[in-house]
């Protein structure tokens, strides 16, 4: 009987994940169709004239996860090294405990401190290049790095600690410094569990909708045609998840192909989230074996 | 030289550790030193007043509540299923068991709009229910399954080999073993999993934005087509939008301290627990 | 007992070894009032000893003694693992726990070999150099030398010189052993603290390094923790026992192999 149920109860939940990815495939066939692979490619979305173009919002994800990443990726392997290896254990453990906490602060709050402050600081600090206004690609990349800070730091740690103490300890008893040891013994060995800290800081930047909505202007099809120059950041812009959150999707329903437009831009979310996320979950699992 | 060296990653490692803790409970800082002065007895229990500008919040704190209470009931009997499939039915090192794993971290990564839109087609559109407080309780059990599952597996993981083998040299079946000893020892890392997947749960806005939730209008539901709740993370983010009227400064405010209390009292309830867990698996 | 610290082997230029005379005879390391805490728990004591030069010093004892320990307080290791260490350690006249001591500098003249060879995930060459290069900067030359010179005098040069770039987690663990071996002696040290050395390796291997140590004593000073006596009577010159003795490790007997082990030593009058 208890096996039965297992059973069932699995299947059903396995199958409302497989629905769930089934049912944006079939819903974005007509967009797929209409567009083909203009629809990733192309920089233009005219909703009205039923022009679907999402290049820009995937320009907009990527630019902000970078500029997230930029920041956070150094300060955050930073600080784990300060944890993992200069902490005692308890200060560590506190440490931790802290980090964790922050990390549950639910993105609506992390947007509302980005609208109160951070997008006067944005404006103000760059009103050289004369903004139109604080909401910018700059300013949602800026607030997604501190979100994505305590993510780095936890699996960063995390991946510190995994080295044997073995390989540490015949380090030292050669005469290697602290220092040395951690650079040349330490981190190389932490690579595949650094890796997954990484990677799964920038699929949590990339999936990242509210506050990313609140401060990024949403703004369609900001796409620079340099795609490096760095002009662009300073303009507001949009993201796959501030389209999704937005006004569209409410109007979206009644028109197939429109909708089908906006689950596209999901199904594109859910792959690479998906792909992001699978990959650094594969490194950080061969990090723990190892 | 050498020494130079060893100085400076210190002071590096300990100077970015600084910043980052810093940085982080500068927010903490800024955020109760707004909300503070909102919060009173008739904030949080009066309901809301002219759209939002004065008034309490209770029938935002009730929806949320009933949303992530909705959600634990839909995900527990869920999540401890599959965990027992992964590690009792299945064979636990085999390639399925840590394909199923693998594909719950993967899930995890999934973005919360995600559960929702597939709320809004399947509940919303096509069974007609409108928004109600249920189909938020169903996406919000989708968004939680995933870390809920993985903690119960871990803690299942943990149980010392030498209880279930002991157990299984009295001549007692898989299900037997499941139910006296797995269980049991599961319940921990079903509270941890589930308190942490609430906690994150409870400040969702974008799975709950199309199925669940309005701005103003809803007090407790009377059944389910047509019944949405008022929440507080949808509140915070509708007056977000607004902040320019300054009459909003201490509502908003003020719900967001409180949210981000219970966010917190859900987290640190799972403190204790894990530290039992850790000193368990220690033995 | 004195023996000149002559270099004969060594084609590189050394790390200056020549020992003023003064020092030249006497104990290497001298023990005084030591104890070891980990937290409230008196792990071990050890009242008086000293560690001969140019000789094979066995530690024995039951296992959970403290002998690893005793080793461990010996090159500072303790440090990194959260022990609490009183009383005193005298290397060449001066106390290693002095403000101001170069721990890092103590550890790379008092080398460690380990239980389980800990062989880094990188190349051989790069293994044996490991420590060495942090101590001295050396050419592409000097390098070269220093390898061939650690890799003989461990008495595995002959089986790796053809493949010094490949990874040495290929090698089998006899071999890594002498690798560790070789990697300690790069960096020159007076002392090399020997942990249980062959309990992981099969007879042959650990007959290879037994007779290593016969040779190392020349130019180095060994302290041998070992748990099988045949190995200590066939290898130590002299011995210390620690046996427990109300739950803490205590040094209870030293002396010559005779002393400790003999019809009329230690052992024998329990």
């Amino acid at each position: 009987m208890t096996r039965f149920f297992s059973w069932l109860f699995s299947l059903l939940a396995l199958a409302a994940f497989f629905a769930l990815l089934l049912l944006f495939v079939w819903q974005s066939l007509p967009v797929l169709r209409a567009e083909g692979g203009s629809y990733v490619t192309e920089n233009r979305w005219f909703f009205r004239q039923h022009q679907f173009g999402a290049a820009a919002m995937i320009y907009g994800s990527v630019v902000v996860s970078i500029i997230a990443l930029m920041i956070a990726v150094p300060l955050g392997l930073g600080a784990a090294i300060g944890t993992a290896e200069y902490l005692p254990a308890r200060l560590r453990w506190v440490a931790k405990a802290f980090m964790e906490l922050l990390a549950g602060i639910p993105s609506v709050v992390y947007g509302l401190l980005g609208i109160l402050l951070l997008r006067n600081w944005v404006y103000d600090g760059f009103v050289a290049f004369e903004p139109l206004s604080g909401d910018t690609l700059l300013t949602a990349g800026l607030l997604l790095s501190i979100m994505v800070l305590p993510t780095i730091v936890t699996l960063g740690d995390d991946a510190l600690r995994a080295v044997s103490a073995k390989q540490r300890h015949a380090a030292r008893g050669l005469g290697l410094t602290h220092a040395e040891t951690i650079l040349f013994i330490t981190l190389p060995q932490a690579g595949k569990g650094l890796w997954a800290a990484i990677l799964l800081g920038f699929g949590r930047a990339m999936g990242e909708t509210i506050a990313v909505f609140l401060v990024v202007g949403r703004q369609d099809n900001q796409l620079p045609e340099n795609l490096f120059s760095l002009s662009m950041l300073l303009e507001a812009g949009q993201t796959l998840t501030s389209k999704l959150g937005g006004a569209e999707t409410n109007i979206a329903y009644g028109d197939p192909l429109h909708w089908a437009a906006i689950t596209g831009l999901a199904l594109l979310l859910l792959l690479i989230t998906g792909l992001v996320t699978w990959l650094g979950s594969v490194f950080r699992r061969r990090s723990q074996d190892a | 030289m050498r020494k130079l060296i060893n100085y400076l990653l210190a002071a590096a490692a300990l100077g970015s550790m600084s910043v980052v803790i810093l940085i982080l409970g500068g927010l903490i800082i800024v955020i109760a030193q707004k909300g503070l002065p909102a919060i009173s007895w008739s904030f949080l229990s009066s309901g809301m007043k002219q759209a939002g500008a004065s008034g309490g919040i209770i029938w935002h704190l009730v929806g949320t509540l009933l949303l992530i209470t909705t959600a634990w009931l839909i995900t527990s009997p869920l999540s401890l299923s599959l965990a027992l499939l992964q590690q009792v039915w299945l064979d636990k090192k085999g390639r399925w068991s840590q394909a199923l794993r693998l594909f719950f971290y993967t899930c995890n990564g999934v973005p919360s709009i995600v559960f929702g839109l597939f709320g809004f087609m399947i509940f919303v559109q096509y069974f007609n229910w409108g928004k109600s407080w249920l189909v938020g309780g169903i996406v919000l059990a989708m968004s939680m399954l995933p870390t809920v599952t993985l903690a119960i597996m871990e803690r299942m993981e943990a149980i010392p080999a030498k209880y279930l083998e002991a157990s299984a040299a009295l001549g007692l079946s898989k299900t037997q073993v499941v139910w006296s000893v797995i269980l049991p020892q599961s319940l921990t890392g079903l509270a941890t999993g589930s308190l942490l997947a609430l906690a994150r749960a409870a400040g969702e806005t974008a799975p709950i934005m199309f199925t669940a939730t309005i701005f103003a209008g809803a007090t407790f539901p009377d059944g389910i087509r047509e019944n949405p709740v008022l929440t507080l993370p949808y509140h915070i983010f509708i007056l977000a939008q607004d902040s320019f009227d300054p009459a909003m400064g201490p509502q908003l405010w003020g719900s967001a301290l409180v949210l981000i209390a219970l966010v917190a009292t859900l987290s640190l309830l799972a403190l204790p627990l894990r530290l039992i867990m850790h000193e368990e698996s220690h033995d | 007992m004195t023996e000149p610290a002559l270099d004969t082997d060594h084609t590189t230029a050394s790390m200056s070894q020549t020992e003023s005379p003064h020092i030249m005879s006497g104990p290497v390391l001298r023990i005084r009032d030591l104890s070891v805490y980990a937290g409230k728990k008196h792990l071990l004591r050890v009242e008086s000893l000293d560690i001969p030069r140019h000789e094979v010093l066995g530690i024995i004892g039951p296992s959970g003694s403290g002998k690893s320990t005793l080793l461990r307080v010996l090159n500072r290791l303790t440090d990194l693992t959260g022990l609490k260490v009183t009383g005193d350690v005298f290397f060449q006249e001066k106390s290693i726990f002095a403000r101001g001591t170069d721990v890092d500098h103590l550890r790379a003249s008092i080398g460690m070999l380990f239980q389980q060879p800990v062989v880094f995930p990188t190349t051989i060459m790069e293994n044996v150099l490991f420590g060495a290069k942090r101590l001295r900067s050396m050419s592409r030359g000097e390098q070269l030398e220093c390898v061939e010179s650690a890799l003989r005098e461990a008495a595995i040069w002959e089986e790796v010189k053809d493949r010094l770039k490949r990874p040495a987690l290929q090698l089998s663990v006899g071999q890594q052993q002498r690798l560790c071996l070789a990697r300690t002696l790069a960096t020159q040290p007076n002392v090399i603290l020997m942990d249980e050395p062959t309990s992981a390796l099969d007879p042959r291997s650990t007959e290879a390094i037994e007779s290593l140590v016969f040779k190392l004593k020349k130019r180095h000073s060994i302290v041998l923790v070992t748990h099988q006596i045949a190995q200590a009577r066939r290898v130590a010159d002299k011995l210390a026992l620690i046996d427990v003795v109300q739950g803490t490790g205590e040094l209870v007997c030293q002396g010559d192999v005779d002393t400790v082990l003999g019809q009329a030593g230690c052992l024998a009058a329990e």
